[in-house]
């Protein structure tokens, strides 16, 4: 009976459906309709593909094979691979549809589009974003955002480039009528110029987004990224990277021998409060925040083979120094082991929020104020694993998991004060999570993330969702998005996180309860 | 066409005499011509020398197009492998985007936010072509090779050729795939067709090689049928053009140097 099926109904469905050969059975690549074959002498002399005649006689578009061999002898029927009459019928897909147009030429006209084009300079994102927000006291209000994203390099000579990325934004909220001067901001994320001193060595000058690490959750070798968040719209750190001011500095990269060497130095910038190299309204280019002191830094890329990656680097902020490294590995091909550490002579968190006199003894002694600068230890450890196909098949679905370290947190006891501060030193609680929240890093000693991503779960759709966790007290954050492209260059997105855990903990004390946001980005 | 005929007519020999012999029981020598037909088509698939390219991928399902990217692949040669930059130039909302590979060592470089993103050889950015498929490799510095046979296999131009048939299996961890047959026409070393596998067999993936046209210095296939070994509905095109020569420094292939990339 299958192989009745196989050498007569089948055949004759793929005649009736005037449908081509695809990929079932994988004996005869998918058809695509008039593609010419464009082939070079010398070349070998192919023997026509047998079957392929009805194929000619009935598709539009006309496949490839010439008549004669039609009804001739029959490829070879190797084992576990079907007669091609057979992968003709099964191979269709099942609307029936096949490809429109010279597939072949599509693929030609693209790629003279682009040369004829050259590389575009810029891309241009603008969004919509809503946002429904709850308080950790139960109140809501709903907001709305435009944003514009404008970044890209612009050649200016062969040698000189222009690197720029903007944002202007307009931001409202609900019960409170718009204005101009406090809601909508022009950003100058980065704006530099780029000289090439050759093919190996380039200098930067300008406000640039330096950013380090491997580590997904948290970065402790991301030097400048204190005080650096333009809009805070997401907990995604990969998000949040999008959203961050560039330092002012001049650095430099080069190759000594096989190790790759980069130098900068940032300078304190000290302006006046309300021009516009601060926090004029509109257009503050807002440099006391990422430029307030002066800092050194260094990275050495040596080389480490084909699978390990490592970069060292050192720091001196305000003459404190500090040194880490990032290194990361791959084991086989779907699993991607990674840590990064830095030593740092700095305050503690409580002890830079507090400072000398802010809340009570009984409180700064709890927290752990009062140390002064000293060294303190961050890390990040953690693998990203991609599932291999024996599970999901072709499916993309990755999951990362990392364990967080930061001796200038806080320790477990430290946790429990900060979550028993009553009166006054309520405020000087709040001055510890600000500092935290304002550094970008984790408030106690010890956090744990996890992100898993399904890309292509429905469609094209993606899905992701992340989490922050604090094990002493329970508290976290989660957050979960999903993507919906809308052609091919637009893309919806809806976002949904939450923080959890007692109203005096690590995260269930952030003022921003929950937020569920529906966002539509259309890039140009 | 420019490949050596005398190397042509030594190939010729040597695969005939590769399957006669194999079947003699003398395989060491049917994997060295394996691996000696294997490395003639890797110099067809790619330069063996610093190069670019540019390469379209459409992505079909059911039959209409899904997603067209655009890539300029940059490859410098290292030992037997490749060190390749894709860097995407369409659609829009990835251009700029970085793919970096220095063996198992994968990066993605976002220009928006500068940060380089370790990804492992399994994660896919491009439809049904893996990471592996977009970047420039070397088989034979990925796979051991067996020779299996002849066959007569229609390639991506829906003839008919007669083929070795090549048996990979991975040796290097970054290989992208468990297994893989390669079927290599027997008159030219032309890859004409390949199937991938999972290790536990499955078939992931099958390529159709077709469009051959001269390129820096041989006749090379210019365009890749990519078929999902799970799914026959969708379909990947890659199409190849304006391959150039082109010195490229090592150092571009470090993850620090990806913000300073200029293509």
């Amino acid at each position: 009976m299958k192989r009745l099926l196989m050498h007569s109904v089948a055949p004759t469905l793929a005649l009736i459906l005037a449908l081509p050969a695809a990929a079932q059975d994988f004996d005869l690549p998918p058809d695509l309709p008039g593609a010419g074959d464009v082939s070079v002498d010398p070349q070998p002399e192919p023997v026509e593909a047998p079957g392929a005649l009805e194929a000619a006689e009935t598709t539009p578009g006309g496949p490839e094979l010439p008549p004669e061999v039609a009804g001739s002898e029959l490829p070879p029927d190797l084992p576990g691979e079907l007669p091609p009459e057979v992968e003709m019928t099964e191979a269709l897909p099942e609307d029936g549809v096949i490809p429109e147009g010279d597939i072949s030429a599509d693929g030609e006209a693209m790629l003279a589009s682009e040369e004829r084009r050259g590389m575009r300079h810029g891309t241009l994102e603008l969004e919509a974003r809503a946002f429904h927000n709850t308080d950790i006291n139960g109140d809501s209000e709903n907001a709305f955002r435009l944003s514009a994203h404008y970044f890209g390099t612009r050649e200016i000579t062969d040698s000189t480039s222009l690197l720029f990325n903007l944002r202007a934004r307009a931001d409202t909220v609900s019960g409170r009528s718009f204005r101009f001067e406090d809601d909508f901001n022009f950003d100058v994320q980065e704006l530099a110029f780029s000289f090439a001193l050759g093919p190996q060595t380039t200098l930067q000058l300008g406000r640039i987004n330096i950013r380090n690490g491997v580590a997904t959750g948290y970065n402790p070798t991301d030097w400048f990224k204190d005080d650096s968040l333009v809009v805070t719209g997401s907990a995604a750190p990969a998000d949040r990277r999008n959203e961050r001011l560039g330092v002012f500095a001049l650095t430099g990269t080069t190759t000594i021998g096989q190790t790759l060497v980069t130098a900068g130095y940032r300078p304190e910038i000290d302006a006046d409060l309300g021009t516009g190299w601060t926090d004029a309204d509109n257009y503050g280019l807002q440099l006391h925040r990422t430029n307030p002191s002066d800092a050194w830094f260094l990275k050495v890329t040596p080389p480490t083979g084909d699978n390990l990656s490592l970069t060292a680097n050192a720091v001196l902020i305000d003459g404190d120094p500090g040194f880490g490294f990032e290194l990361s590995g791959g084991v086989g091909d779907n699993l991607v082991l990674y840590t990064e550490v830095m030593a740092q002579k700095r305050l503690s968190i409580a002890d830079e929020a507090l400072g000398t006199s802010l809340g009570s003894l009984g409180f700064r002694d709890g927290v752990g104020a009062g140390a002064g600068k000293d060294w303190h230890y961050s890390a990040a450890v953690g693998m990203n694993w991609a599932l291999p196909m024996q599970l999901v098949g072709q499916q993309d679905i990755s999951v990362t998991l990392e364990y967080h370290l930061n001796t200038a947190g806080l320790t477990g006891s430290q946790i429990d004060a900060l979550a028993g501060a009553t009166g006054l030193d309520g405020l000087a609680a709040g001055a510890i999570y600000g500092v935290a929240s304002r550094r970008q890093e984790p408030l106690a000693e010890q956090q744990v993330f996890t992100r898993a991503a399904w890309n292509n779960i429905w469609g094209d759709s993606d899905l992701s969702l992340l989490g922050f966790y604090v094990p002493h007290d329970g508290s976290g954050l989660a957050q979960i998005s999903y993507d919906v492209p809308v052609g091919q260059n637009g893309k919806f997105n809806l976002r949904g996180m939450t923080t959890f855990g007692d109203d005096t903990s690590i995260y269930g004390a952030n003022p921003n309860k929950s937020s569920i946001q529906m966002g539509y980005t259309f890039t140009f | 066409m420019e490949l050596d005929r005398r190397e042509f007519a030594n190939l010729l020999l040597g695969g005939a005499t590769a399957v006669s012999m194999g079947s003699l029981g003398l395989p060491a020598f049917a994997a060295n011509n394996a691996a000696t037909i294997l490395k003639k088509t890797d110099a067809i698939r790619n330069p063996q020398r610093s190069f670019a390219v540019d390469v379209s991928l459409i992505n079909y399902e059911r039959g209409k197009v899904k997603e067209k990217t655009s890539v300029t692949t940059y490859s410098r040669p290292t030992g037997s492998q490749f060190q390749t930059l894709v860097h995407i130039n369409a659609p829009s909302a990835d251009r700029g985007k970085i793919l970096l590979r220095n063996g198992n060592n994968l990066w993605l470089y976002d220009p928006s936010s500068k940060a380089s993103v370790r990804i492992s050889p399994r994660q896919r950015l491009l439809g049904n072509a893996s990471n592996g498929d977009v970047v420039s490799s070397n088989l034979v510095g990925d796979y051991n090779v067996s020779l299996s046979g002849s066959e007569t296999v229609a390639g991506g131009d829906k003839k008919n050729y007669s083929c070795h048939k090549l048996r990979l299996t991975q040796k290097a961890s970054s290989a992208p795939y468990s297994a893989v047959d390669f079927w290599v026409d027997q008159k030219s070393n032309q890859p004409i067709k390949g199937k991938y596998y999972t290790s536990s067999g499955k078939l992931i993936k099958v390529a159709w090689y077709r469009k051959l046209k001269n390129a820096m210095g041989a006749t090379r296939p210019t365009e890749i049928i990519i078929a999902d070994g799970f799914d026959p509905n969708k379909v990947t095109v890659m199409t190849m053009g304006n391959y150039r020569a082109k010195d490229i420094p090592s150092s571009w292939f470090k993850k620090e140097w990806l913000p300073n990339f200029k293509g």
